[in-house]
């Protein structure tokens, strides 16, 4: 994957996935951030990021779309910025998300509290391989806005009607 | 994932207008005054551009969550954006309401939502004769993309589009601008869709 991307905010949507240096690049983004998880990995001699936006926590035997779960986005994330130089030991993983906003009905009940088991995904996929989140904005019942700094590595936060977080 | 190829569009348009109209009545009774709801839009469209489509991820929405289930398994959800909401309340309550997060103002918008989600339900249900059970509505107030995504999880799981039906609502000259998913279930797309063939046919 290529470093995309001369804008100052690059949006990452809905089960994407996206690497960017900086200074080509300032701030990569997801906006709106309910149940799915994001993830940020950042080295920060490269100034050299990226973001995933996991939507489920397990992806299906003959899954395309990486980014969309869990358990394949993050080694995905990771081999993308891999590839482009960055080191593992340097790499400051942090999330946000995982709220549980709202009581989904239906007979889907086994997919209830959908937040919950997307972050336990997300930190078990962390986990084989190696990583440990440096810090984490996530669960409760509000919805997130998370801006990844390429210039420092720092992560915004922001909810509704709350001061924007630094994490 | 069902075929969507074969929509047919017709009968989509017919049940939607009138699942709309009935609503549009029951919130004049309501209100007092009268309201017609139309569709600007309505049809299929991949999991990742619904919130774009309802304001942007990060719009602060009022949003009313009715979950469908019976032979129709799904989700219903209204939107309004905070503007809208507080719009609507104006045109209730013919006062200016300081906060539309009070705890008057978002039952009264959560009213308003659950009548006229329950109306179209019901018309629906009538049109193709489908078993449609509402649960009770829940009132949020958030992010668009937040309220909407363990919905689009749900759904992304087995699917990657979602039936959207744009929704304004109009009270004489005064537009309201609000957004109505129905969101079926891969497992629910193809009865819905027989359904609707069946119910245009009778």
């Amino acid at each position: 994957m290529a470093v995309t991307g001369e804008n100052k905010t690059l949006a990452v949507g809905l089960g994407e996935l996206r690497v960017a240096q900086n200074p080509a690049t300032q701030i990569l983004a997801i906006f709106g951030l309910g149940s799915c998880v994001g993830i940020s990995m950042y080295d920060p001699a490269l100034r050299l990021g990226g973001l995933a936006h996991v939507v489920l926590p397990q992806a299906p035997p003959d899954c395309t779309a990486a980014a969309k779960f869990a358990d394949t986005a993050v080694p995905a994330l990771l081999e993308a910025l891999l590839r482009l130089g960055a080191q593992r030991y340097r790499l400051q993983v942090k999330l946000a998300g995982g709220a549980n906003i709202l009581q989904l009905g239906g007979p889907a009940r086994e997919l209830l509290q959908i937040g919950d088991r997307n972050l336990a995904a997300v930190e078990q996929a962390l986990l084989r391989e190696r990583l440990r989140p440096a810090a984490s904005e996530v669960g409760g019942r509000s919805g997130r806005t998370m801006r990844l700094f390429l210039t420092d590595g720092q992560v915004w936060i922001r909810s509704l009607g709350q001061t924007e977080k630094i994490i | 994932m069902a075929d969507t190829t074969n929509v047919p569009s017709a009968a989509l348009e017919d049940a939607f207008r009138r699942g709309l109209a009935s609503a549009g009545t029951v919130l004049s009774t309501m209100i007092g005054r009268d309201i017609t709801l139309h569709s600007p839009y309505l049809g299929f469209t991949p999991i990742n551009r619904v919130p774009e489509l309802v304001g942007g991820p990060e719009a602060p929405v009022v949003a009313i969550y009715v979950g469908v289930s019976g032979s129709l398994v799904g989700h219903a959800v209204l939107l309004f954006e905070s503007e809208c909401a507080r719009h609507l309340v104006r045109l209730i309550l013919e006062e200016e309401v300081p906060d539309i997060l009070a705890p008057l103002p978002q039952s009264l918008v959560g009213e308003v939502g659950n009548v006229a989600v329950s109306s179209f339900l019901n018309s629906l249900a009538d049109y193709t004769g489908l078993k449609i059970v509402p649960s009770p509505p829940q009132v949020v107030f958030d992010m668009a993309g937040a309220v909407l995504s363990g919905i689009l999880a749900l759904v992304a799981a087995s699917s990657e589009e979602v039936l959207v039906v744009e929704a304004g609502f109009r009270q004489q000259q005064e537009a309201l601008q609000g957004f109505f998913l129905l969101l079926p279930e891969a497992s629910s797309l193809d009865t819905l869709l027989t359904a609707l063939h069946r119910g245009r046919d009778r």
